[in-house]
């Protein structure tokens, strides 16, 4: 379990990871500190390219029969908005943090295969630039994000783009699962003496499972991908339903691996959250050992909910009853989660840094995501609300609200580890109240929009819909997110030219990257610190107070 | 009255499904009405919590060090099993409506709706068997001519007689669409070589309408449904007068 904890002395050590100077260092780093900043940064990145898509997206749909985007344009943009979102940003920034983070978590110097690190990592620039190249052969795919067949069969999306995108997915999903397998190689072998599961930090048990899930569940994503690929290029007719193919047969293998991907999108913010909220309250999280179990639950729930994207598909009512009924039961250790943090707010002692602001904001929103999916996962509700804008202001509260919001959670509070400088604080919480603020203008009404009947992904509407004021409200809700993106970018570069105060454990942290120097020294510690509870260095600081008493 | 109006203070429309114009998507309502009031009661209490606890317990001092709870066993197993029973009974209220929802009742009229890109055509008194008899190269492999084994009129308008059952067959001749009807009975996938069904029931005379939900392409936004419900007799002249049309070759309204 332990095989790494042996003392390692400085000199020695910094000449192994002497080479790592300049650009040419960082291109040919195998470091997982520097891996996990390449992952954020590429990530941001395409956040922000993303956040752009989403723009030009709400400013086509602001007022009735726009005609800022013609329909085509408009169906690539949206495409590559949530094409970017889940695959450029959410999925790969939580594998950043993870890569950074996993190693110091656990005590280890390092993932346990670093160069296949490098090379996830790597994938993701590739997949990213694979997908956007659309743009410069005529388009890129607009078919969604879910990419459906018949309509990406080429008979109905001749494009290039589409292929591209295809392959540019598949990149991705290879970049996940090497990922994947490292993580789990990583924490189920390199695990610090007397760290044994459930004195795991709870982040860590987030990543166990998802990437499970990751390594479970991505390789159906891949299979169907290549499916479709290879009905348009290779004359396959697995889906081309004039010669005995199934349409429907895509659904049921891209939502075998696209349900559980929304826990591998959310899981991880749940990770970041249960570090973030016991440190700002002063206690240990409530139900440690219930916060666990619950990820585990959800993991394997996960994989039994899918059929509920399908519940308009035609299905048998008693197969769609039964996926009812799980879909309604997953809320059951979400629920549980919930309730935890909430019991480990209570009776603490609250300190508002930022990044406690966005875990609390979290919290509230992340529990309007849950709410309003109970609507969906009830298949007679289902019925009237499907493919309409409720789906879309769903989806948001749990990834904006929940999983961005823990991001920037992450971001507010890991930022002293990573460059030894802090994030400004007014500036952090005027973004946080900024976004908060945008968030619910953008996403709420659209709640409203969907029991208006206003379908997902139509370019444009007529004015007699009545659905023209409350798209202007979504509107100026994106912008004010943009606004608050803003802040952060100014935040960022303010911060990078900050002194270099930040102590080695700023926060009275609970884990073990705060028993190293902000940021940390190569090889991570100088002594791989020995692991007596699940607050390892909450222990320490108690043990030095007492030598010095 | 909350089926009335719906239980939020906005104004919605006709087009909403708050709005039921028939008993489908009133047995909707039956089950919404209780998934929205526990939703408010769940987020109500559980938010509350949450924001009370997030003021109440701020720092006061720098060295207080709050009670080291890691737990309770008892408050974790109620807050299990109260959402179980709570989500388990609105599975329940679902569950024992889905036979009224998708059962049409006997003597239902039947109607074939058949989805392009991108309109919608409607064949009465049919069922769409023969058109999912899809055989591969009759139209070079790129077009399915499902109109042309129907050989019925098709009509564009879905006109129904008011306060008779509708039974619909849906399918697609291309790709996936969604016959979406907010008001009167939700809505269901159309999809080339599957049948599906749903039914409804327009309680009033008038106009009705919805769109299609599942994206298609690039005039996905203007693919309309209109309903129009009219007086029985009224419709049966309507009926006479599309059966004594010779069949129509060629592609149904708005076919490419």
């Amino acid at each position: 379990m332990a095989v790494m904890d042996a003392p390692l002395p400085r000199a020695r050590a910094s000449s192994r990871w002497a080479k790592d100077k300049g650009l040419l260092g960082w291109l040919t780093t195998v470091d997982h500190k520097r891996l996990g900043i390449l992952y954020l940064y590429t990530t941001f990145f395409f956040f922000l390219i993303g956040g752009i898509m989403a723009l030009l997206v709400r400013i086509q749909l602001a007022e009735p029969q726009n005609k800022f985007l013609t329909p085509s344009q408009y169906n690539q943009i949206f495409t590559m908005h949530g094409t970017t979102m889940i695959f450029l940003w959410i999925i790969p920034v939580f594998a950043g943090f993870g890569n950074y983070l996993v190693p110091l978590m656990i005590g280890a110097r390092d993932m346990a295969f670093p160069r296949i690190n490098a090379l996830s990592y790597w994938l993701i620039p590739l997949g990213g630039m694979t997908m956007y190249a659309g743009f410069l052969f005529g388009g890129t795919g607009d078919a969604g994000w879910t990419g459906y067949v018949p309509l990406t069969e080429k008979q109905y999306s001749p494009s290039v783009g589409q292929d591209l995108w295809i392959l540019g997915l598949h990149t991705l999903g290879i970049s996940s699962m090497l990922g994947g397998i490292n993580f789990l190689v990583t924490l189920h072998n390199m695990r610090a003496k007397g760290m044994t599961w459930f004195r795991l930090p709870l982040f860590c048990w987030a990543q166990e499972v998802t990437q499970g899930l990751v390594v479970l569940a991505s390789p159906f994503l891949a299979g169907a991908l290549l499916m479709v690929l290879l009905d348009r290029q290779a004359g396959a007719t697995f889906f081309a339903v004039n010669h005995g193919g199934n349409a429907l047969l895509y659904q049921l293998i891209f939502w075998f691996y696209s349900h559980p991907a929304v826990y591998i999108m959310v899981l991880p913010a749940f990770g970041i959250i249960s570090e973030v909220i016991p440190v700002f309250a002063r206690k240990p999280i409530f139900g440690y050992r219930a916060m666990a179990y619950s990820m585990s639950a959800i993991a394997v729930l996960g994989f039994i909910v899918f059929v509920h994207h399908m519940f308009v598909t035609g299905l048998p009512v008693y197969v769609q009853t039964f996926f009812s009924a799980t879909s309604m039961i997953i809320g059951v250790p979400t629920g549980v989660k919930i309730f935890n943090w909430a019991a480990t707010l209570w009776g603490g002692s609250i300190r508002y840094d930022t990044p406690m602001l966005y875990a609390v904001g979290f919290l509230l929103l992340f529990l309007v995501g849950g709410v309003d999916g109970v609507y969906l996962g009830s298949l007679a509700v289902d019925y009237s609300l499907h493919g309409t804008y409720w789906v879309v202001g769903h989806i948001h509260y749990v990834l904006f609200g929940g999983s961005v919001f823990g991001v920037f959670a992450g971001i507010y509070y890991w930022f002293p580890k990573m460059t030894g400088r802090f994030l400004n604080e007014f500036l952090g919480k005027l973004q946080f109240w900024v976004m908060f603020i945008g968030m619910n203008l953008a996403f709420m009404p659209m709640h409203v929009l969907g029991l208006l009947g206003m379908p997902r992904r139509i370019s444009t509407y007529a004015d007699e819909k009545g659905w023209g004021n409350w798209n202007s409200v979504v509107t100026m809700g994106a912008f004010l997110i943009a606004a608050a993106v803003a802040i952060f970018l100014i935040n960022f570069f303010i911060s990078l030219k900050a002194p270099r105060n930040a102590p080695a454990d700023p926060w009275e942290g609970d884990t073990l990257e705060w028993a190293t120097t902000s940021p940390p020294v190569k090889h991570n510690f100088d002594v791989i610190p020995e692991v007596r509870s699940s607050r390892p260095v909450r222990d320490m600081r108690r043990a030095a107070r007492k030598v010095t008493a | 009255m909350i089926l009335a109006t719906g239980p939020l203070p906005i104004a919605f429309d006709d087009s909403s499904p708050l709005h039921p114009a028939g008993p489908v998507d009133e047995h909707i309502q039956h089950v919404y009405t209780p998934v929205f009031w526990a939703s408010v009661a769940l987020f109500v209490f559980v938010a509350g919590l949450i924001i009370y606890a997030s003021l109440r317990f701020r720092r006061k001092s720098d060295d207080e060090e709050p009670e080291q709870i890691h737990g309770n066993n008892r408050l974790e197993i109620a807050w299990t099993i109260v959402p179980f029973l709570i989500l388990f009974s609105l599975f329940i209220v679902t569950a024992v409506n889905m036979n009224f929802i998708t059962q049409a009742p006997d003597g239902a009229l039947k109607v074939c709706v058949l989805g392009q890109r991108f309109s919608w055509s409607y064949f009465y008194n049919t069922d769409c068997g023969a058109a999912v008899q899809v055989k591969g190269g009759e139209n070079g492999g790129t077009k399915l001519g499902y109109t042309n084994i129907l050989g019925k009129r098709a009509v564009s308008t879905l006109k129904v007689p008011a306060g008779r059952p509708i039974a619909l067959e849906v399918v697609s001749a291309d790709v996936n669409h969604s016959f979406y009807l907010p008001t009167l009975g939700g809505q269901i996938n159309a999809i080339p070589n599957q049948l599906n069904h749903m039914w409804f029931q327009a309680d009033k005379t008038g106009k009705y309408y919805g769109q299609c939900t599942e994206l298609c392409g690039d005039n996905h936004y203007a693919m309309e449904i209109v309903v129009e419900a009219v007086p029985g007799d009224q419709f049966q002249a309507f009926l006479a007068t599309v059966d004594t049309n010779s069949a129509r070759t060629g592609s149904g309204a708005g076919g490419q």
